[in-house]
């Protein structure tokens, strides 16, 4: 089975991070939907879809003393099937909001690389810049994590925060390899079509 | 920095990694060994012994049989659970690392030439592709032989999904290859 170029294993992987791309962007444009009528909806007590971006003193899960505490409840449109919930926080939107940016761009730069793989010629500029923005992405994310978790929850490290901000940052390390290898690829590539 | 080719950052780590691979896979051969003659004999002697442990869980204690096999020169043990299942992954997760280590190292040797696009890097990196997904797929089949109701898909998974992209580096690094020879064929 032909892994690289034109109707390959990379064009599969690559519609797949397409797919999940579209997935992260909608659920980030909703979610910003959603925080962004909540907060209008509860500071002017005006009721705009109200029923799907619910924002309250009071949940059904939660049995805080009314008043204590804001809640949300997103629900996705023309359903009531429930998207997200929680204490409706500025630190809840800005972490939400951080996750659902990264993985979109996730997707995205994955989605562009592995497309580039596509290509007849292999060793391109396009692939190099591709890679080099996704190992950018991918290295930012542990200290952004870290940044938001210290600064904006003010509360310490847990165990399972560490294993995936360290699998992203090896993953950052290794594209960033890989940049490298394309980078020679491209200056041999370039020598052998000026000696042609 | 320079982070391949000769004199780079990769050049020069080559060295304490080489140390510390030959390091552990001795450590490992020999804890290896100690895992194969207690699987085979079920006797304890010197450098393997029984332990009990005592976990307390959702306020639940739960006592478990633990088996520790001892390093050479050290008081470090590698201990494990007393069952077919610990035993087996015990011994599945030492060589699983020896032969990462092992074949990194080798990679690193490829790529701290200045010509990297070479035969052996390919076989290398197809080497540890196919290995990370042998290694993978074993761990899946012992977790569903040994205890079908609960395990972790994780660690398994992991292996193969690195496995698959070591395979696509090994197809770049066979493009890069074809290109480097038709440049010294040129020459």
């Amino acid at each position: 089975m032909k892994l690289l170029g034109q109707k390959s294993v990379s064009t599969v992987i690559s519609y797949l991070f397409m797919v999940l791309f579209v997935i992260f962007l909608f659920h980030s444009v909703y979610q910003l939907l959603g925080f962004g009528i909540g907060y209008y909806n509860w500071t002017t007590s005006h009721h705009l879809f109200s029923e799907t971006f619910y924002v309250n003193d009071e949940i059904d899960y939660a049995s805080y003393e009314k008043g204590k505490y804001l809640f949300f409840r997103f629900k996705y449109p023309f359903s009531e099937q429930q998207m997200m919930t929680g204490f409706f926080t500025l630190n809840t939107f800005i972490f939400h909001t951080f996750q659902s940016i990264f993985f979109s761009l996730f997707f995205f730069y994955g989605y562009k690389t592995f497309d580039d793989l596509t290509d007849t010629q292999l060793f391109t500029k396009k692939i190099i810049k591709h890679l080099k923005t996704f190992s950018i992405i991918n290295l930012l994310y542990a200290p952004l994590y870290f940044l938001i978790w210290y600064f904006v929850f003010r509360s310490s490290l847990e165990g399972g925060m560490l294993m995936t901000s360290f699998a992203f940052l090896f993953l950052g390390i290794i594209l960033h390899f890989i940049t490298v290898f394309f980078k020679k690829g491209l200056h041999l590539q370039s020598e052998n079509d000026l000696t042609i | 920095m320079k982070l391949l080719g000769k004199n780079s950052l990769l050049y020069w780590l080559k060295y304490p990694f080489g140390i510390y691979t030959v390091g552990f896979t001795l450590m490992s051969i020999w804890i290896l060994g100690l895992m194969s003659v207690y699987a085979f004999t079920n006797s304890t002697n010197q450098f393997t012994s029984i332990d009990h442990w005592k976990t307390e869980n959702h306020n639940q204690q739960t006592n478990s049989e633990i088996v520790q096999f001892h390093y050479p020169f050290t008081k470090m043990v590698l201990a494990t659970e007393n069952s077919v299942e610990g035993i087996s992954l015990a011994f599945l997760g030492l060589a699983s690392l020896s032969f990462i280590l092992i074949i990194v190292f080798k990679i690193l040797n490829e790529l701290s030439k200045d010509n990297f696009f070479t035969e052996n890097a390919v076989k290398n990196f197809k080497i540890l592709g196919f290995g990370l997904i042998a290694f993978g797929t074993i761990h899946l089949a012992i977790d569903l032989f040994t205890s079908s109701q609960r395990f972790d898909l994780t660690p398994p998974l992991i292996f193969i999904i690195t496995g698959l992209i070591f395979i696509f580096l090994k197809e770049i690094f066979a493009k890069g290859k074809k290109i480097q020879e038709e440049n010294d064929l040129t020459i």
